[in-house]
């Protein structure tokens, strides 16, 4: 089976399950797999926080990655929540690296899922003022945004 | 697709003996039991790294369950 078919398999038999109503399509770039699923509710498919929707991305990364030979990186959205999400993160970390910057100590955020930690992690790397770190343990783990001296 | 069903068909897309994969299926008090076993070698695989997919496998399967019921999902070896 192919890994498009794995990933497949995975998110078909999710979404019959959850929300019949929704579809599905896969984008395989070579680089991530991208699964977009989208239809009239999708509060379902993505649950508290993201949680469901973290949870089939996990899933399907683990189905595809099954064999080793493969370890992409693969992304399930559902009606461009991630995106719109990502943006308010960003934001969330703009005003964080901007209170640490101005206090002149570190700010700690509100705890968050891996997958939105990531998203804060590679948005503040471009900024050369502040570092991030992550402390504390699942699902209560958190991001510290650290000032940098100049 | 019912839970027992969704549980086995995720289960064995993510472990290398997709044939011995089993789930059963119990009402206890109105709580739906789901037990998986798999193959000795893929114990590691349901469960995964801190037990992050065992944690997967039961948020979905909770999200797809009838009427709000509540599941549990056991992993025996």
């Amino acid at each position: 089976m192919s890994v498009e078919e794995r990933v497949r398999t995975v998110v078909g038999s999710v979404v019959e399950a959850l929300d019949p109503d929704a579809e599905f399509k896969i984008v395989d770039d070579g680089e991530v797999i991208k699964v977009d699923i989208d239809g009239p509710d999708m509060g379902q498919i993505i649950g508290r926080h993201g949680n469901t929707l973290d949870a089939i991305q996990h899933i399907a990364y683990r189905a595809a990655s099954v064999d080793r030979t493969d370890m992409r990186r693969v992304e399930v959205d559902a009606g461009g929540w991630r995106e719109r999400r990502a943006i308010e993160l960003r934001e969330i970390a703009d005003d964080a690296a901007d209170e640490a910057i101005e206090a002149g100590q570190s700010v700690s955020l509100e705890p968050m899922s891996a997958s939105e930690r990531r998203v804060v992690h590679e948005y503040l790397r471009e900024r050369e003022d502040v570092d991030t770190t992550s402390e504390g343990r699942e699902p209560e783990r958190y991001l510290v945004v650290e000032p940098l001296e100049d | 697709m019912g839970v027992r069903e969704l549980l086995e068909t995720l289960a064995a897309a993510v472990v290398e003996n997709p044939e011995a994969v089993k789930v059963s299926e119990a009402d206890e008090d109105g709580t739906i039991v789901l037990e998986l076993s798999v193959a000795d070698d893929d114990y590691g695989r349901v469960i995964g790294r801190e037990g992050r997919t065992a944690q997967a496998l039961r948020t979905i399967v909770k999200a797809a369950a009838p009427d709000g019921r509540r599941v549990f999902v056991d992993i025996i070896d």
